[in-house]
């Protein structure tokens, strides 16, 4: 077979490939780098580093994890070089606390109003405030919708470990939300103001 | 079950990772446990949240994105894969093996074939004085004693150990004799031809004989000549004898010269 026609043979297979997982990489790139500029840049990177990959390989098992988990690691070679160390923040102090403080007192359905109330740049903020372990845990499950196994083979991690990356990092997203709440004014109307010193 | 592994189990309830065993023990834990439920109700509404925030990016161009990204990819995987060609659909690896295998065979025959015979060619037109080719060869440490081993032991296929030579080498006006102590001895002799150096060497004693090169007949006799980048060498057998003709001429010119000269073992 000539060269042209191995070359064209393998880009139509690798976009068959792509395809189905193009619009949550993206997702995820927009939300790895804050700026939807550098989330097409990382997004084409990431397709040219797997084209090369797959010509190398064509049987690839899981396309998804895999194309992730190169989008990840384009992402800390070009943008984030030094990544941000763990939080030592302990999360399980106060949250009960914050939690019944905003929805105690907050008339109907007081969950989705208090989530409401924020704008998506407020959200997306907020998530990148989080250290990357847990930020790109809870992106990988909640924005680009990777399974728990999916993510440990994106993050080179056990299932466990994943798992209790997202329930920390959503806890302290919660945190963070509250914080931004409180100083904005948004907490519900007759709420406690917060006594712990958190 | 503690209300810490309860809530890790909530998340992961939430994202449908739980198995049905655990999923079990969370709703027993719920029912008894009122922070919990208001956990498990906050979790879901911050999942709903973070969820909108991805559903609300407009996403439409990543089609696009993928199709410039085939466009542009690279259709050699390598700048070194770009050098090679992609013989019977070798992978860069294999085909970067390939070359480092072509190299070290390209780099082996220009340092064992070529070389030293350039080089004693070259020593020989250059040097082409008696004198000067003597003490050269009397002097061991010089790389030209190496060439000289090397030279003769391809051309003859006798070896010849240049160092135990040069100790009983004499260096003669008009020529230069070397006995060996195995009985081999070498002759040089050099004339000045159109101002331009040739070499006689003539090589006598056991077992030497030529096989290498473009077999002729001249006058009777079979010799066999060989062109370097810069000298051509015809060697011909006389007796026990090996005679060599190193000039820089042309192999026509060589020719003529080699017929009108006698050995001097003849």
């Amino acid at each position: 077979m000539p060269l042209e026609m191995k070359e064209e043979g393998l880009k139509a297979g690798f976009a068959e490939l792509v395809k189905p997982h193009q619009e949550a990489l993206f997702a995820g790139a927009m939300q790895f780098t804050a700026n939807r500029a550098d989330a097409e840049d990382l997004l084409q990177e990431t397709f040219m580093r797997a084209y090369i990959g797959f010509k190398r390989a064509q049987d690839i098992e899981k396309p998804r994890a895999w194309l992730f988990k190169i989008m990840r690691n384009a992402y800390i070679n070009r943008y984030h070089k030094k990544r941000r160390q763990p939080s030592k923040v302990s999360y399980d102090e106060g949250l009960d606390h914050r939690v019944d403080e905003v929805f105690s007192r907050g008339g109907d359905d007081p969950q989705e109003k208090f989530f409401s109330q924020f704008l998506d740049s407020e959200v997306v903020s907020a998530l990148n405030s989080l250290p990357d372990q847990f930020r790109e845990s809870v992106v990988l499950c909640d924005i680009s919708g990777l399974s728990y196994e999916e993510i440990s083979q994106v993050l080179d991690c056990p299932l466990g470990t994943v798992r209790s990356r997202i329930s920390r990092g959503r806890e302290l997203l919660f945190h963070k939300l509250y914080d931004y709440a409180k100083e904005r004014g948004l907490l519900p109307k007759g709420e406690k103001g917060r006594s712990d010193g958190m | 079950m503690e209300c810490r592994e309860a809530r890790e189990m909530i998340h992961a309830a939430c994202d449908g990772e739980l198995a049905a065993a655990d999923r079990q023990q969370v709703l027993e834990h719920l029912a008894e446990c009122e922070g919990c439920r208001m956990y498990e109700s906050v979790t879901n509404c911050l999942k709903l949240r973070v969820q909108a925030v991805g559903a609300a990016a407009d996403l439409s161009s990543a089609g696009a994105i993928l199709t410039r990204a085939i466009a542009a990819a690279p259709t050699r995987t390598t700048l070194l894969g770009r050098f090679l060609p992609n013989v019977l659909g070798m992978t860069t690896f294999f085909r970067a093996a390939a070359a480092l295998v072509v190299l070290s065979a390209a780099v082996f025959v220009v340092i064992v074939l070529v070389t030293p015979a350039q080089s004693m060619a070259s020593m020989v037109l250059q040097k082409h004085r008696l004198r000067e080719i003597g003490a050269l060869l009397l002097d061991s440490n010089a790389n030209c004693c190496k060439d000289l081993e090397e030279w003769f032991e391809s051309r003859t296929g006798h070896p010849v150990d240049v160092p135990e030579i040069t100790c009983k080498g004499i260096v003669m006006e008009g020529g230069c004799h070397y006995k060996h102590e195995t009985g081999n001895e070498i002759y040089l002799a050099a004339y000045t031809l159109e101002d331009k150096p040739v070499t006689i060497c003539v090589c006598s004693g056991p077992n030497m004989d030529l096989e290498k090169g473009e077999s002729l007949v001249i006058g009777g006799t079979n010799a066999t000549l060989n062109r370097g980048k810069d000298y051509t060498l015809i060697s011909w057998r006389s007796g026990l004898n090996v005679v060599a003709l190193v000039t820089p001429f042309d192999a026509e010119r060589c020719k003529e010269i080699f017929a009108s000269i006698k050995s001097p073992s003849e």
